[in-house]
């Protein structure tokens, strides 16, 4: 059982590696590069972080956390990557209707993380059509990440949108931003098997 | 009661964006006193999605009591992302059925794409289609970010029997290449391609073309040049009359949101009611994200409508510069120093591209052949070339992740040094270090061969010194010292001790003085200045004696 999967994992890698190779180092890289302006961005967009909003409890576990004890295969890292940035802008769209920031750094924060979804949707386009097998745990680790962003959306609405709660998740955000950085990092230094 | 009921099968759960359907079959005959109720628990899963509680079985709301064999249980679902099972039974009056086998499922998994919204407009001669996500305004979704699906059309001309084309649709769109009063019909799907998930057609729509606008033709062919991050618009220039232009910007991700962007285009600075037909963009474009721009001509009170939009993707529609070099030769190797496209408009494309060099370089005469050399650093060296000769070369930058070639520099030709220079130095190097070797060897034979008179003169004398001599200086001592410490130690040294000792002895001369007499041989340098005095006058005495 144990050497079908990991034929499996290498069919999987050996397709995906072949087909959209430069694409996917074209993505990593500007993918490099939008996180480190995201980071930024989040910082810039509201300053630091509200004294009084230093009590307000909040106990989401962390995506390191999350992932702590998964390894998982390339194309699922992509996936992760994809949900996560899909989430985040989604996150964001509804916040900034709520808070005094930074418009223009919310814009440049959105407008990046939208064109790498967009770069992920074609990848993914092309990856998906040669696709011959499923990848492992593959919907488990979709529903994980889906699942972390459903309690930040539940936290926002019971807060009514308040501005420490807002603060709190673009705090969460830049921990997010931190996690992606090192799965891009890790896809990029070409591990197929990512470790966190 | 009795079991005299059998239980429902196949149970199955169809769920449409958050409409949830459960479905069933019952074998026995029609018989219209029998109803189906359903019951459900929720589960709870830890993070590695073993389910680790259930709740009880509750009674399924819009599932109860039913006649017929489907039940939509939609408002009984809370939570789309976690775990369900549900089970279906019959009952007849006091008689119940056992439970079916119990369906285990998760929403978000199971649940399908329903059909988008299509709306579609027809103004001079242009068609706008405005696609809305299958939950747009619905506040029960399913779908949490509508960004995430793609549009499939599949669309024809009503009248002709031309195959059905079928391409990607944007959230909007404009067709602009259509014919004027034909009847155009599409439909549309939804679907995610990362997570398999293809959803339902649309109805089909179609509308009718109109005449293109008598107005000023909007202005056509669009498009943007990049050369190191500085972006200039063009387009056509389609008009006899005097027109102006301007240009309008809107970042990318708005594009794509259901809310109304019309608003948020900008007027680009320096691009606005201009006479020609193309305009630097470059200050409202950031390396990250996309962007669109638009144009509109003027004349006069006579305005054509806005343009078709073109999308920029910064660091992909841009194109590399040439990098700047300085070469130098060697009689063997060139060295090539380069500097970064961009770079001396502070603007360096190694900010926004992984960025690698190609040097090609030959020899400058009809034949040769071109060679090519790689490199990520700045400088390279090439080497094992041949002297004296000419060699051109040029150098451009590329971008292996983004399959970008930069501009070729101009070429350079430079020439290689005359190589028999060096043997020849090396052979003069050595004739001068011969002559000198020559005259130090002369000096020592000469010095020797001085030196070798005094101690002659010295210790084997011709003649005896007068007695009066050997009186004055006492016991004989002082004198034979220094005649041995100045054949010993070369005269050079002597004087650069000296006039450091100068200095020092003015007030001391007489301390000096005894120090040096009680010293032994090596500190004689001491008393040279005196010893040597001394010598002078012996050595007149000694030539006043021998004449």
């Amino acid at each position: 059982m144990s050497i079908l999967s990991f034929l499996h994992i290498c069919l999987v890698l050996h397709i995906s590696t072949k087909i959209s190779f430069v694409d996917c180092n074209m993505f990593l890289f500007q993918q490099n590069k939008v996180n480190q302006d995201s980071l930024k961005l989040l910082e810039k967009m509201g300053g630091q972080f509200p004294v009084q909003c230093l009590n307000e409890k909040s106990n989401f576990i962390s995506l390191q956390n999350l992932f702590s004890s998964t390894e998982f295969q390339k194309e699922n890292a992509m996936m992760v990557i994809q949900e996560i940035l899909q989430q985040s802008f989604t996150i964001f769209r509804k916040i900034q209707i709520q808070t005094d920031w930074d418009r223009s750094s919310i814009a440049a924060f959105q407008n990046g993380l939208y064109q790498q979804i967009e770069l992920l949707k074609t990848w993914f386009d092309g990856e998906k059509k040669m696709e011959t097998t499923y990848p492992q745990n593959e919907d488990l680790t979709r529903l994980k990440v889906k699942k972390y962003f459903h309690v930040i959306d539940t936290f926002l609405e019971k807060r009514q949108y308040s501005r420490c709660a807002c603060e709190i998740i673009r705090e969460e955000m830049r921990r997010c931003f931190l996690f992606i950085d090192q799965l891009t990092k890790r896809l990029k230094k070409g591990k197929q098997k990512i470790e966190p | 009661g009795q079991m005299n009921l059998t239980s429902p099968q196949n149970v199955q759960v169809d769920i449409i964006n958050t409409n949830f359907t459960l479905r069933w079959t019952w074998n026995s005959e029609n018989d219209f006193s029998v109803t189906f109720s359903a019951q459900y628990q929720r589960l709870f899963e830890d993070y590695e999605e073993a389910v680790i509680e259930e709740t009880d079985w509750k009674e399924m709301s819009g599932c109860q009591n039913v006649t017929v064999m489907e039940c939509d249980f939609s408002s009984a679902m809370t939570d789309y992302l976690y775990s369900y099972n549900v089970r279906v039974r019959a009952e007849q009056g006091e008689e119940k059925s056992p439970w079916s086998t119990t369906l285990f499922f998760t929403p978000y998994l199971k649940a399908k794409i329903g059909p988008p919204g299509v709306h579609l407009k027809s103004i001079n001669g242009v068609v706008e289609i405005n696609i809305s996500s299958p939950e747009e305004n619905l506040s029960r979704r399913m779908w949490t970010s509508d960004i995430i699906f793609t549009y499939n059309a599949v669309f024809w001309e009503n009248s002709s029997n031309a195959e059905p084309k079928s391409r990607t649709l944007e959230r909007r769109n404009k067709i602009y290449d259509l014919a004027p009063r034909t009847t155009y019909c599409l439909k549309v799907q939804a679907h995610i391609t990362s997570e398999r998930k293809v959803g339902s057609f649309s109805p089909v729509y179609c509308i009718k073309t109109t005449d293109k606008a008598r107005i000023l033709a909007y202005p056509i062919n669009l498009e943007i040049h990049a050369l190191n991050m500085k972006f200039l618009l063009t387009w056509d220039n389609l008009y006899d009359q005097n027109v102006s232009f301007t240009v309008q910007q809107l970042i990318g991700y708005l594009m794509s949101l259901p809310e109304d962007y019309s608003n948020n285009w900008t007027t680009v600075s320096g691009c606005e009611n201009i006479t020609i037909t193309q305009c630097d963009v470059s200050s409202d474009i950031y390396h990250l994200g996309t962007y669109f721009f638009r144009v509109k001509a003027m004349s006069g009170y006579n305005k054509s409508h806005w343009s078709n939009e073109i999308k920029v993707d910064p660091c992909v529609v841009n194109e590399i510069g040439p990098p700047n070099l300085t070469v130098s030769s060697s009689e063997d190797s060139l060295r090539i120093q380069l500097i970064p496209p961009g770079e001396s408009e502070n603007k360096s494309m190694s900010e926004f591209y992984d960025l690698s060099y190609r040097v090609l370089y030959w020899k400058n005469s009809s034949d040769a052949e071109e060679k090519i050399k790689e490199e990520q650093q700045l400088l390279f060296i090439i080497s094992d070339l041949t002297p004296l000769t000419w060699y051109c070369l040029k150098v451009q930058a590329f971008s292996p992740v983004y399959k970008k070639n930069g501009h070729f520099s101009d070429a350079i030709c430079i020439k290689t040094l005359n190589g028999k220079d060096s043997p020849l130095s090396i052979f003069m190097a050595f004739v001068i270090a011969m002559f000198a070797s020559l005259i130090l060897a002369s000096f020592c034979i000469f010095s020797i061969y001085h030196i070798s008179r005094r101690i002659r003169y010295t210790f084997f004398p011709s003649c005896k010194p007068p007695s009066n001599i050997e009186d004055r200086f006492g016991s004989g001592q002082p004198f034979s010292i220094p005649y041995l410490s100045t054949s010993e130690e070369p005269t050079e040294n002597c004087c650069i001790i000296e006039s450091i000792v100068i200095e020092e002895t003015n007030q001391t001369d007489i301390k000096e003085y005894k120090h040096s007499k009680q010293n032994s041989r090596d500190s004689g340098n001491y008393s040279n200045d005196d010893d040597t005095s001394g010598a002078k006058v012996l050595e007149e005495m000694l030539e006043q004696e021998a004449a």
